[in-house]
């Protein structure tokens, strides 16, 4: 068998080598019909929580409501590349696609990051903020809450948003390494991830409240501070910054960035 | 070409290897990928398609590495799983979403390939047998017009006829500058399509030719008593089926490569081998005084 590769003409025109982002829109149109259905699933999902926490029902039944949906919608964006095991194994297929790895890479970033925390979160949120415009028809307690909730604290709000990206990235990145039992696999990295998050949580709220002046609380000392100036202070803390929650912000963005480099090392292996 | 040079491959760091020393060196053409179970056949076609990437040694498909980040080189190879998934409900579906990516791909021949499988494309491929869903998925890997096309066990789950039919659609549609690795035990089943073999055992290549060398090197033939001269023979109903060494005033005759494997996997083994190397060294001192 003799090469006859140079007698070949290729018909097709050269293929850009360098990112193209009409080709990261045909990856979108490649994962449409699982986009598709999540997406509606989502919004429909979030819809329906949005509508539960408007129900006239009042007082703790409204608040268990707000609970409830402020619960499942997180979780709903946490899971949400688990949308990339919809059809088992079709890994060879995605791997193989004649794509540049920063073009899936960034497809990815911008659905599960941006896409779907925008179907899961813009209703309820949306919701929330009209539920604070009609105080008429809510209790004080759920006004505290749509009032904390649409008002966090820039630290809380920074450790939120990180917290969340760190928790999908960590699913994502499941769903791409694992070999088998992927859905599992990656619901267990997410729940994982999430203790880990928790634990994290706990040691900066308890480093808090101790600088706060809860310690001398817990020793049975007389306290040098009243309960309202802990709160306070914790509130201070919170809305300024405190070197406790720059900690936290700091350990999540190393986290993050990690993530996002092991996410793009992932897709760019295209390892089985 | 594909040139495949000393690949070793393991799964785990520490573990055995699954390719170990695989060197050959393929031009265009269809060539049957035989081993045992676990022999590395998968593991090899992987590497060629890019999704794996050998410890050590070098996979080039025309001097590119096919593992590297480039959309044209990705889309020269597609591989063909056994038990393959693809991410839409219906092959006609699948072929919309990822032909775009190829741009040979000839809708034509997908639509054709169809037919002779019996298939019109819009059935469920989740309520299609085992066997369908393996035609639909052929249908579409043959029309995609890749240079390199990997098939890992193409005819597990097909019936007779639609094996035959497989066989002459592979033959069709392969044109003069595309290779094609056909993994498969099924090899009387695929018989005349094979421009060439790799034969494996246990993670090593035992043998890589194209059947012109094949034949220029053995002959095979069937005959009532084995020549003493048979470097492997198996007796069947009223004769034998032997391997010799080729005359070159003799016709040539063709190659079964079902009977080549057989020897490469019997206690014949060495000396087959053995011939085979003398043979060679002895054609390239020719080629070389010439």
């Amino acid at each position: 068998m003799d090469t006859n590769s140079s007698q070949h003409i290729d018909p097709t025109p050269a293929v850009k080598s360098s990112f193209s982002w009409h080709r990261m829109l045909e990856i979108a149109n490649f994962y449409r019909p699982s986009c598709q259905l999540q997406l509606l699933i989502y919004l429909g999902i979030s819809l329906l929580l949005g509508v539960l926490i408007f129900l006239p029902a009042g007082g703790s039944v409204q608040t268990a409501l707000f609970t409830l949906c402020w619960a499942i919608i997180p979780y709903m964006v946490y899971f949400g590349p688990c949308m990339l095991t919809r059809y088992g194994d079709a890994r060879i297929v995605e791997r193989m696609m004649p794509v540049k790895a920063s073009e899936r890479y960034v497809f990815f970033l911008l659905y599960f990051l941006i896409a779907v925390p925008l179907a899961a979160f813009l209703i309820p949120e949306l919701c929330i903020w009209i539920y604070s415009k009609m105080p008429e028809v809510i209790t004080e307690e759920m006004r505290m809450l749509s009032d904390m909730h649409l008002h966090q604290p820039l630290m809380l709000r920074m450790i939120n948003i990180l917290g969340c990206m760190a928790t999908i990235l960590t699913c994502l990145y499941t769903v791409q390494y694992a070999r088998h039992n992927r859905l599992i696999k990656s619901i267990a990295a997410t729940f994982g991830t999430q203790i880990g998050l928790g634990i994290l949580g706990a040691f900066y709220g308890l480093a808090e409240v101790f600088k706060a002046g809860y310690k001398d609380g817990m020793e049975g000392k007389p306290a040098c501070l009243d309960g309202d100036q802990i709160v306070s202070n914790l509130m201070q803390d919170l809305f300024n910054g405190s070197p406790f929650g720059y900690t936290v912000v700091s350990i999540l963005l190393i986290f993050t960035a990690v993530m996002l480099y092991l996410n793009y090392r992932v897709i760019a292996r295209r390892n089985l | 070409m594909i040139e495949l040079d000393n690949i070793r491959f393991c799964y785990r760091r520490k573990g055995l290897p699954a390719l170990d020393g695989v060197t050959a060196t393929l031009d265009p053409g269809i060539y049957l990928l035989a081993g045992e179970n676990g022999a590395g056949k998968t593991t090899l076609l992987h590497i060629i398609a890019g999704v794996a990437r050998p410890a050590s040694g070098t996979c080039r498909i025309d001097s590119l590495d096919p593992a590297s980040d480039n959309p044209a080189e990705k889309g020269n190879i597609f591989m063909l799983e056994e038990n393959m998934r693809v991410p839409a409900k219906t092959i006609r579906k699948f072929a919309e979403i990822h032909s775009r990516f190829y741009p040979d791909f000839s809708a034509e021949r997908f639509l054709a390939n169809l037919v002779t499988f019996g298939l019109s494309g819009d059935e469920k491929l989740t309520s299609l047998s085992f066997g369908n869903h393996k035609k639909s998925l052929l249908a579409y890997a043959l029309a995609l017009g890749v240079d390199v096309l990997l098939l890992d066990e193409p005819t597990n789950g097909l019936d007779i006829q639609s094996k035959e039919s497989l066989r002459r659609m592979i033959a069709e549609c392969t044109s003069d500058h595309q290779t094609v690795i056909v993994a498969t035990h099924s090899v009387n089943e695929l018989d005349k399509l094979f421009d060439g073999a790799m034969i494996m055992e246990k993670s090593h290549l035992l043998y890589a030719a194209t059947e012109d060398d094949t034949v220029g090197a053995l002959a095979f033939r069937t005959r009532r008593n084995p020549a003493e001269n048979a470097l492997y023979y198996e007796t069947v109903p009223g004769g034998a089926l032997c391997i010799e060494p080729a005359d070159g005033d003799d016709e040539p005759t063709r190659v079964d490569w079902r009977l080549l494997y057989s020897a490469l996997h019997s206690p014949r083994r060495d000396a087959l081998l053995g011939y085979l190397t003398k043979r060679k060294a002895l054609r390239t001192d020719n080629s070389m005084t010439d």
